[in-house]
């Protein structure tokens, strides 16, 4: 009985200084002079004026199972105060001296910051009020996109031309923001456009469709090009080549060559034909529910009732 | 200890069902739990013994009201004692509804010999005299539908509907808290909700926060006409479902703050500012901004500390678009509709990632703001929308190109930007505002009076109300319709002109335009042959107006309403404000009369920082800007 309490005390006394090697810092300075490998993670909490953050602040933030997802990041909390007085303010600006705060959305908010202390991710809303395990799962496949883009970008760093352009290409990893210079290096690496990088991130529907030579920006549909060359332009880039544009991009060209038809006349038939396409990308988008909204309201289809609210909330 | 209590049950459940020595081990566990719990050195001020509150805020917080004093919170679940069931009113004088309104007149009358301040004074000291007006008060509101009325009045043959008029009227800071934050409209129809709000939440009785959660929603949504299921299409489930969603806005709100999802700032509001935030609009043409859906997503989605939603730069957080990513223009259904499906209701996701215009842009900021407990307000600007929110007890606009502002939320029908500071301002001091409150309802209990009228008290009362609170508009509007209607003198309407300038001037010259251009200009000036009288009489307003005030006003339609009152049209004397076309103005005539008074009002302005530049241009006939 006495051995079991023993290791039960042991194991309780291990778990709660598990090996996590997150390192709390004070201030923004001082996680950034320690030049942490893993970046900077700071969390934005309302001290005065939101109990649920500031809960989370013990409950979620200094919880072992998020200081282990935060690797080797350097960690950081930041009060915003709603009322501060004269010592708060201080002490806050203290805090953040040095860094870019970016538009948080909602608090509380985990932001992800590289060493350098370019944000390039937060999480906020929905997703920070899943539970702990589901934030911490989040927060460490941020980190490995991260730590992937790192990677890769020590490559690029060495190497050149369209070499460089492909190596920043792959370094735009889906789920984390591209890297600030990202576009500028791209384009100067491959002038040519032979990678479709500087494309995606280009990406402008209506820049696509647009006749260049009509000046008028009041009235978009009036610039539009011709709808035989809308189609003709969105067969090319959306539906022939898979590969320049990614899948929602491609959904939204379609979608938006499908609306300006339905426009100009909804008994189109190539309607339906774009439409179809959208669904065959991705049936569980929110552009397949465009189709099914846009039939039901415009080209008199039923909408079949299905399992939206299940995917809504995969989503 | 919650936790330590049901770990004993528990194991002891356990014991009973399993072998004993098996279980031996456990039950030492459970015994030394079980003494955990009673633990003597527990501090006495943790170890309430008393049974689990029915939620945790409601046992921490007793008191949550700022201005009005708070009566202790208990346990609604709490069973009830001996002594409490004794003084719980049974509402029995409320089964004789004339009766009862009878009664309190008379024994109101009973109070005073001579009426003097002094006696109104002593009358309004004692609770119980206070009590008796709020009841007047909701009897003469439940009165307003003849039918209703009637059913009311079958409905408290019942015990149940009686004790709850009875417990309603006997709390005074809850009856007050309903009949004087905002005119009582279609109570009817507020008190058969507030009844079924009680039957499924008890705590809405004892809890201050629920309470006023739920008379503002009672009162906002009964106000506003909203009886209906807004987001229904079918015709009869829309009725209906009705209730059912009303009391899902109050679930919405009640729930929040007993989770405590809602800024700090909501826990210190009173009954007047809860409304705002409760009664956010739900559906504004087929786009489901307040819907529960939107709601919540706002409180979890876009959490700002109050400054945030007074900032441009933090609740932008949408694109900007007159197009939707495919082309429709938002100024056609076809915006939002091939989006619908995907967000349903949940408006506020929508505006966020399809986007919005102007009119997005603030109902976004002022829905989220409201889900969150921070009072906003969406108001119109000329061809724009903008929006309102309160930061450290001041309004500040938000998204806003313009002062001429028209409020989508208000409580006395103007719609003014500078009535919403004034509303902010008669209730910053929520004691003096139910104080002239109340000395209003006297003065109605009063003119009540049909066999032998007494008009020149009701005149008194009204005074006393408005030296109690000189800002108290709906006091002042109800004073003036009152003399209106008693067809008072030259004298008086004059005299009225003075006192209305000096109780809202300097800080809302704009209320005061309004008393005077819709209600004392209009029973004075008839009474006027000279035209250098009325001159003198326009002057008044403009020698003691020193500026905006609280905010940019419709100043040159005052001029407008006073050069046609000198033109001798009639009709435009009742048409205040409606006149001024400021896109297409008309360059006022500049002889006789009007010229005079051009002549007299001009050095008066031109003095003035405010109004100089303004007065320029509109003398010129030069569109406003």
């Amino acid at each position: 009985m006495l051995k079991k309490i023993f290791i039960a005390l042991l194991c309780l006394v291990f778990t709660g200084t598990s090996a996590f090697a997150a390192f709390s810092a004070k201030t923004f300075a001082a996680a950034k002079k320690r030049n942490p490998k893993d970046g900077i993670i700071v969390y934005f909490y309302g001290p005065d004026w939101d109990v649920r953050s500031t809960k989370m602040l013990k409950t979620l933030w200094e919880s072992s199972e998020i200081k282990n997802a935060c690797g080797d990041a350097s960690m950081l909390s930041v009060p915003v105060y709603q009322e501060p007085n004269e010592k708060q303010k201080k002490n806050a600006k203290a805090i953040r001296e040095g860094m870019k705060v970016p538009h948080i959305f909602s608090y509380p908010a985990i932001v992800m910051f590289t060493e350098e202390g370019e944000k390039y991710y937060i999480l906020q809303g929905d997703e920070i009020f899943e539970d702990k395990a589901e934030v911490a799962e989040t927060i460490k496949a941020k980190l490995k996109l991260f730590r992937e883009r790192k990677a890769i970008l020590k490559k690029a760093e060495r190497a050149k031309g369209v070499e460089k352009a492909k190596l920043y290409g792959d370094a735009l990893l889906e789920g984390i923001e591209p890297p600030a210079n990202a576009l500028k290096i791209i384009k100067a690496s491959d002038p040519k456009g032979e990678t479709p990088y500087a494309k995606r991130l280009e990406f402008d529907v209506f820049k696509l469709l647009t006749d260049q030579t009509y000046k008028d920006p009041d009235k978009p549909d009036k610039v539009l090009i011709k709808p035989d060359a809308a189609v003709a332009l969105v067969t090319k880039l959306a539906i022939e080549d898979e590969t320049t544009y990614l899948p929602e991009q491609r959904q939204e060209l379609l979608a938006c060559c499908a609306a300006y038809l339905r426009r100009l006349d909804k008994t189109d038939s190539r309607i339906k034909m774009l439409h179809k396409k959208i669904l065959e990308i991705d049936p569980d988008s929110i552009w397949a529910d465009f189709v099914k909204d846009s039939e039901a309201r415009w080209l008199g289809v039923e909408k079949k009732k299905d399992k939206k609210e299940k995917r809504r909330k995969r989503k | 200890m919650k936790c330590n209590r049901n770990f004993c049950l528990l194991t002891f459940t356990r014991f009973k069902e399993n072998d004993a020595v098996k279980y031996t081990p456990k039950f030492i566990i459970a015994l030394c739990s079980f003494f955990l719990v009673l633990n003597p050195c527990v501090p006495t001020a943790f170890a309430d013994g008393s049974p689990r509150p029915k939620t945790k805020q409601a046992s921490v917080k007793k008191s949550s009201g700022k201005k009005a004093p708070e009566k202790k919170t208990g346990n609604a679940k709490k069973p009830e004692s001996k002594d409490a069931k004794k003084a719980t009113p049974t509402g029995g004088e409320w089964g004789d509804p004339g009766k009862l309104e009878r009664k309190i007149e008379q024994s109101v009358a009973k109070n005073f010999k001579t009426w003097s301040p002094a006696e109104l004074d002593k009358f309004f000291k004692d609770e119980e005299n206070l009590k008796a007006l709020a009841k007047w008060e909701l009897l003469r509101a439940l009165q307003e539908d003849e039918e209703e009325f009637k059913s009311f009045k079958m409905s408290v043959k019942k015990s149940d509907v009686r004790r709850f008029y009875g417990e309603f009227s006997d709390d005074l800071e809850w009856i007050e808290g309903y009949l004087y934050t905002a005119p009582p409209k279609n109570a009817h129809f507020a008190m058969r909700l507030l009844r079924a709000f009680i039957e499924k939440d008890e705590e809405v009785k004892s809890v201050p926060a629920i309470k006023k959660i739920a008379t503002g929603v009672v009162g906002e949504f009964s106000r506003r006409g909203w009886f209906d299921d807004e987001f229904e299409t079918d015709p009869e489930l829309k009725i209906k479902n009705g209730p059912t969603r009303i009391y899902k806005r109050f679930k919405f709100f009640s729930e929040s703050w007993r989770e405590k999802r809602l800024n700090k700032i909501f826990d210190d509001l009173d009954f007047w500012d809860t409304r705002i935030i409760v009664g956010v609009t739900g559906r504004t043409n087929n786009i489901y901004f307040g819907s529960e859906e939107s709601l919540r997503w706002g409180q979890d989605n876009v959490k700002l500390p109050e400054a945030g939603y007074a900032s441009p730069r933090d609740i932008f957080q949408m694109p900007y678009r007159l197009w939707n990513k495919v082309g429709d223009s938002v100024h056609t259904s076809d915006y939002y509709e091939p989006f619908m499906s995907w967000y349903g209701r949940n408006q506020l996701k929508r505006a966020r990632e399809v986007g919005c215009v102007c009119g997005g842009v603030s109902h976004y900021g002022a829905t989220a703001a409201c889900a969150n407990g921070i009072p906003a307000v969406t108001m119109g600007e000329p061809g724009h929308c903008a929006f309102a929110t309160r930061q450290k007890g001041k309004w500040r606009d938000n998204n806003s190109v313009v002062w001429d502002r028209s409020l989508h939320w208000r409580l006395w029908d103007e719609t003014s930007w500078q009535f919403l500071h004034l509303t902010q301002a008669v209730y910053d001091d929520v004691k003096t505002a139910y104080a002239a409150f109340r000395a209003g309802t006297l003065a109605r209990i009063v003119a009540s009076e049909k066999k032998k009228p007494t008009p020149e008290r009701v005149f008194e009362l009204y005074e006393y109300a408005l030296e109690k609170q000189p800002i108290n508009f709906p006091i002042w509007r109800e004073y003036l319709e009152f003399a209106q209607a008693q067809k008072k003198d030259k004298a008086f309407w004059k005299n009225a002109q003075k006192k209305i300038l000096d109780a809202f001037l300097p800080e809302f010259p704009d209320v005061a335009a309004t008393l005077l251009g819709k209600i004392v200009y209009p029973n004075l000036l008839p009474l006027i042959d000279n035209d250098d009288e009325k001159i003198a009489l326009f002057s008044n307003f403009w020698e003691k107006s020193e500026g905006f005030g609280c905010g940019r006003w419709d100043c040159e339609a005052s001029w407008e309403y006073e050069i046609r009152a000198l033109g001798g049209n009639a009709e435009s004397n009742k048409a205040f404000r409606k006149n001024y076309d400021k896109e297409n103005p008309v360059k006022p005539p500049n002889s006789g009369a009007a010229g005079r008074y051009l002549e007299k009002i001009a050095p008066l302005v031109a003095s003035k920082k405010d109004y100089a530049k303004c007065f320029e241009l509109w003398k010129s006939g030069t569109p406003r800007k």
